[in-house]
């Protein structure tokens, strides 16, 4: 290895896609598979026979997170960024609510805990939605007849 | 092994980075197309999920007129009524949004002072309207609040405290008897310079009407509208029953205190915890009072009308607002031509007697009084 | 000051540079029409990769740095402002290393910058959320960033070669 040390500097940049190169992207490759792996152990949880209520997070209606609140032991966050910048969800054992925002109008913020299908904290500026919704054992949304409420005025 | 550049490779490489490179900058131009403006249009119409043979439900959830909207319909022609729906609504913002500068209403608050504007038929329904309720409700109601809305901050949410003069210096815009109608012509004009014309507090309600015409013209049996909690109903639900809408806690807004069942209604609520910010520990809501120009101190914390009629809905559930209880149950029994639930401060639930059987309390410790 | 005024004002030709470029990318791609947060093409590592190379270790962490605080001094939140120098960092150090071992052409270097960049952001979500889980973004991002570090050498290439065409000996 030569290291010339002079000033500024005499890396002249090789522009060939050698061997090497090909080690880096094996590489990257292997960590994201390691890391998807780790994942996929880590929430890795049998299907339940009944339903249950799972907190969905879309950004500009395209689902960005989603969680199973009848699975979550310990308090769980997920931050979202947006250009505008970023809001921060919070699930617990049965309940979800946005912790924390950066929008102007901190309406998200205020509609509080989640705690049944249907229900839902909107931030407007950054046009996330966050929604409970039931599912049943085979995945598909149950129409949750127990509902206490179709819709809610506000 | 060592990677070095031979004279050959050098050649056919230059010509392989002079391909990417233009790919790279072809996929750039593309990409631009997907820059849509503002129809945040992420119509995600989502389950379409069908039991009987002629009992499909579509629903669709996005965002318009400043707010997250959601339809759903059940019946045979759900999907394409839900379609439609949306679509309606995305034109009415067009029409009516004060934030976009093609809308007609933008076009009005330009001309203050200036010109009449001629509109379109449904423009100018929709103003009379709020004209018209504005003078059976003593201007408790009124759409030409927009300057004080904005010297508070509403309008751009960078919310501020204006001083005595600036609010003296707006309260002479708004008065909604100022406004000119002509109704052969179709205009409306805004005599003095700097009115404008907002209207927040009554487009969901028209809109909602808008959207179940055009609902009904299609084959289904029942929909559900929530224009960003303005609700609107009709027909029954799939096993019969009627609609459950729930009305929320203005004290604790992730909880609701009672629920109404009802079908071919909208129940349309006001509240100050809707909208509203904090500035040295003071609460001020976005709700303003028309004769004062600050946000209204009144002993409710939110009123929900129960009615045929969106418009009214929405203009009388700011304008009972605004009159504080004790007006507001004399305006019911001086028109008794919708119903009405009413949120005190100190968190008694005031509702209008025709509501006796179909409303009730999730929290039955909760002081519940029908009126007459 | 051992570096003259001639070189100080060539990085800051090129800090406003990756500046414009980071600006021009959000115009093509609105991070909101992606479908994970982060997505992003890092054209501004174009110009991290030609420092590098053509002046060295300490301009480029200047460019670097100088490139952070003004994206965050002009509008940006403490939050992203924390991603991009995490990232930029990590990127910077990776790309260092893999460029003093002169096996590694520019298409290494980029993509193992591109990735430690995204390992970086990764790291502090993690920090920022207090959880682990954010970890899922990884993988997608990875390979996210193994393309965008390979589009990045190979526009770094072309400008690589114009510039010491004109003024041949610049990297000295």
């Amino acid at each position: 290895m030569n290291l010339e040390k002079k000033k500024g500097t005499a890396y002249v940049p090789q522009y060939r896609f050698c061997r090497f190169d090909a080690a880096v992207i094996l590489l990257v490759v292997l960590i994201a598979a390691a890391a998807a792996l780790w994942i996929f152990q880590t929430t890795q949880k049998s299907i339940t026979a009944t339903s249950h209520l799972e907190a969905v997070l879309t950004v500009s209606g395209e689902e960005v997170w989603r969680s199973n609140l009848s699975d979550v032991t310990s308090p769980q966050t997920h931050k979202v960024t947006v250009s505008a910048g970023s809001l921060t969800v919070l699930a617990e054992a049965g309940k979800v609510c946005v912790a924390s925002s950066d929008c102007p109008d901190q309406i998200c913020v205020h509609t509080g805990w989640l705690t049944s299908a249907g229900q839902t904290a909107v931030c407007l500026p950054f046009k996330v939605v966050l929604k409970v919704i039931s599912v049943d054992s085979q995945g598909s949304i149950a129409k949750d007849t127990s509902a206490l409420y179709d819709a809610i005025s506000k | 092994m060592t990677c070095r550049r031979s004279i050959v490779s050098a050649k056919v490489a230059a010509v392989k980075y002079r391909a990417c490179v233009l790919l790279v900058f072809s996929a750039f131009l593309l990409s631009g197309c997907r820059l849509i403006p503002n129809q945040s249009g992420s119509s995600a119409a989502a389950s379409s999920t069908g039991t009987a043979s002629s009992a499909a439900t579509a629903t669709a959830d996005f965002f318009a007129m400043d707010t997250y909207m959601s339809i759903t319909a059940n019946g045979t022609d759900a999907q394409a009524a839900v379609n439609a729906a949306q679509a309606e609504v995305y034109t009415l913002e067009n029409e009516l949004s004060r934030n976009l500068p093609a809308s007609e209403i933008s076009k009005i608050n330009a001309q203050s002072g200036l010109l009449p504007v001629t509109v379109s038929q449904e423009t100018f329904d929709i103003i009379a309207d709020a004209v018209s309720y504005s003078e059976k409700t003593n201007g408790a109601f009124d759409i030409t609040i927009a300057p004080v809305m904005d010297i508070w901050g509403f309008t751009d949410s960078k919310f501020r405290v204006p001083s005595a003069s600036e609010i003296q210096a707006v309260l002479p815009l708004v008065n909604w008897q100022k406004i000119i109608l002509d109704k052969t012509k179709l205009t409306v004009e805004l005599p003095v310079k700097g009115m404008a014309l907002d209207l927040g507090g009554i487009a969901k309600g028209y809109s909602s009407d808008k959207v179940q015409a055009v609902m009904r013209g299609y084959n289904i049996t029942s929909a559900l509208i929530s224009l960003g909690g303005n609700v609107a109903v009709f027909g029954t639900k799939a096993d019969g029953s009627l609609w459950k809408i729930a009305i929320t806690d203005p004290a604790a807004p992730d909880s609701y205190i009672g629920v109404l069942n009802a079908t071919d209604v909208s129940v349309i609520t006001s509240g100050g915890y809707e909208r509203n910010f904090i500035q040295n520990g003071i609460t001020y809501i976005h709700i303003m009072d028309p004769a004062l120009g600050t946000p209204v101190k009144s002993d409710l914390l939110s009123v929900s009308i129960v009615s045929a009629d969106g418009v009214q809905g929405d203009s009388l559930s700011t304008a009972l607002f605004v009159m504080g209880k004790d007006k507001a149950i004399a305006y019911w029994q001086a028109h008794k031509d919708f119903a009405c639930i009413l949120v005190t401060s100190t968190g008694e639930v005031f509702a209008s007697t025709e509501l006796r059987n179909t409303f009730s309390l999730m929290d039955t410790k909760r002081s519940l009084t029908f009126f007459n | 000051m051992k570096y003259s005024i001639y070189d100080m004002t060539r990085w800051s030709i090129l800090t406003a540079l990756a500046l414009t470029l980071s600006v021009t990318e959000m115009l093509f791609f609105p991070s909101m029409l992606l479908p994970v947060p982060g997505m992003r093409l890092g054209l501004s590592n174009i110009v991290t990769l030609l420092a590098l190379y053509l002046f060295g270790a300490f301009p480029t962490i200047l460019i670097v740095c100088i490139r952070c605080l003004i994206t965050f001094a002009f509008g940006g939140n403490l939050t992203s402002f924390l991603f991009s120098i995490a990232g930029g960092l990590l990127a910077l150090l990776v790309m260092l290393l893999l460029r003093n071992f002169r096996k590694f052409s520019l298409f290494g270097v980029s993509v193992a910058g591109s990735a430690a960049h995204t390992v970086g952001q990764i790291l502090i979500a993690c920090l920022m959320t207090r959880t682990w889980a954010t970890i899922s973004y990884l993988p997608v991002l990875m390979l996210v960033s193994i393309v965008t570090g390979l589009v990045i050498a190979g526009l770094s290439i072309p400008v690589y070669k114009a510039v010491t065409a004109i003024h041949p000996g610049v990297e000295n």
